[in-house]
């Protein structure tokens, strides 16, 4: 079952639903972030946060303290609360870097969040109240490139992420002004802050575009660049490849222990099944679902046929993808 | 633009070697482990080899041979050039009618790495491409768009 929703000839750059998905911040390729509300079938616009001023890279909505953080290529992050009359409100984020802020995601436990950059490094946020802002530590010391993407495991201490330098790494994002010493995990015990506990890298190179961890943190996945995805087990330290057929993925996501969905420039999400005794990964199917069910290609008219020869000096033309959505998934 | 005029032999440094920012890249220089770093005498297979294999028609086991183990991770160019010959001296010989067959018998493993040679034999052949060209649709028909986007992507280059 689809919906269908559209905001506007203009790609979304990033967005995040709110914990019950009735409201939906976005960005337009913009500087700016629209809060949306869901009327009905429509969506009605709420507010607009204007306080970056750099195109938004990626925004993250905390489920349960209801808070908007956004990152942008401003090298800014912004963490929007709620006031009394219901709008956002932002604080003061001193990030301290000097290159674009890339990803911006959560932790699980919504008490910190972590911004991954150009400048080579992750950004590890938690709120002082005496200053009213927050505050970060930086992690620099593994990565030799930007950072693509991040994601947290649910202990709210390790992070993982992918970079460009081909490598999908698993760091210690552990605060003491923040957590509570956590427990050893099939990644390792130490966990002091910014210690490197696993790095991968699958043999190829093509940038880290997503990553992922599964729901008790045990696998990390990962879809890279050069048409593949990997799948990382912590508890039997082995690393499943699978370099497939189709273009790069650039966005992925666990659905259970054994099935992985991932999407990207074919514009189709495809489901990934991962079996971790033979540590392989394999195609289980597409949810390739198309509106048109002719095939999306028109029946062609002798107008048609003329007016395509004369506008583009071609016989037949196929405007529209077989596939719901027409251009790349994110 | 204007033509340079005045002198500029003095400009002996190059500043860009000297970024802090620079990407230094692991995967080439550390990854020696394998076949000779140096380069010195390596070859999968030797120009005399390959001409018996040629000459008996063993197309497969050439192509199989000199897959298995490309120099990627050797640093000399002249090693990597002539590998590169010798498989561009195999595709050329491969008649247009065998391609198929030749292909549908590689191993998974190979097919990235042709398609990474078609790619290189593109640049080596100076005229001539239709055979080159043919190789690449049956190379394509078997490893489909995952491997080009493998043949483009990786540093490991041929």
């Amino acid at each position: 079952m689809i919906e269908e929703h559209s905001f506007g000839p203009v790609p979304i750059t990033c967005h995040s639903f709110n914990k019950d998905c009735s409201q939906l911040a976005l960005s337009l390729n913009s500087n700016t972030v629209d809060i949306y509300k869901k009327s009905g079938q429509k969506w009605e616009k709420l507010q607009s946060l204007e306080e970056h001023s750099e195109r938004v890279t990626s925004i993250d909505w905390a489920a349960n303290t209801d808070r908007i953080v956004t990152a942008s290529a401003d090298r800014n992050a912004h963490v929007w609360t709620r006031d009394s009359t219901g709008q956002f409100r932002p604080t003061l984020v001193l990030l301290r870097i000097d290159r674009a802020a890339t990803v911006v995601k959560w932790s699980p436990l919504e008490n910190k969040f972590a911004v991954g950059s150009g400048a080579k490094l992750v950004s590890v946020c938690h709120f002082e109240p005496e200053h009213n802002w927050w505050v970060c530590k930086q992690i620099k010391k593994p990565f030799k490139s930007t950072v693509t993407c991040l994601a947290w495991h649910p202990n709210n201490c390790l992070l993982a992420v992918g970079a460009t330098d081909f490598k999908a790494r698993i760091v210690s994002a552990y605060l003491k002004e923040a957590d509570e010493k956590p427990a050893a995990t099939c990644w390792g015990g130490n966990m002091k802050f910014s210690n490197v506990m696993a790095e991968y890298t699958n043999g190829g190179s093509g940038w880290i575009r997503d990553v992922a961890f599964n729901g008790d943190g045990s696998l990390m996945a990962w879809v890279s660049h050069d048409s593949s995805v990997s799948v990382a087990n912590g508890s039997t330290q082995t690393l499943a490849v699978l370099r497939f057929a189709m273009l790069p993925m650039l966005t992925c996501c666990w659905l259970s222990d054994t099935a992985l969905v991932a999407a990207g420039h074919d514009c189709y999400p495809v489901v990934f099944r991962y079996e971790a005794g033979s540590a392989s990964l394999s195609i289980a199917g597409q949810l390739n679902m198309s509106a048109d069910q002719s095939g999306g290609s028109t029946k062609m008219t002798a107008k048609t046929m003329f007016g395509n020869m004369d506008r583009m000096a071609t016989e037949d033309s196929v405007e529209k993808l077989t596939t719901v959505h027409q251009n790349s998934i994110k | 633009m204007s033509k340079r005029t005045t002198n500029a032999k003095f400009r002996t440094v190059d500043v860009d070697q000297y970024n802090e920012d620079n990407f230094e890249d692991a995967l080439l220089d550390g990854d020696s482990a394998g076949p000779d770093a140096s380069g010195d005498g390596y070859l999968a297979v030797s120009d005399a080899e390959l001409s018996k294999l040629l000459a008996d028609n063993k197309i497969s086991e050439a192509l199989a041979a000199l897959l298995a183990k490309p120099p990627v991770n050797v640093k000399s160019s002249a090693v990597k050039d002539q590998a590169a010959n010798q498989v561009l001296r195999v595709l050329m010989h491969t008649k247009q009618s065998d391609i198929d067959r030749v292909v549908q018998a590689l191993d998974e493993a190979h097919v990235d790495t042709l398609m990474k040679y078609v790619y290189r034999c593109f640049e080596l052949v100076k005229e001539n491409h239709a055979l080159l060209l043919v190789w690449h649709e049956k190379v394509l028909a078997r490893g489909q768009i995952g491997s080009i986007v493998r043949a483009l992507s990786d540093r490991k280059r041929v």
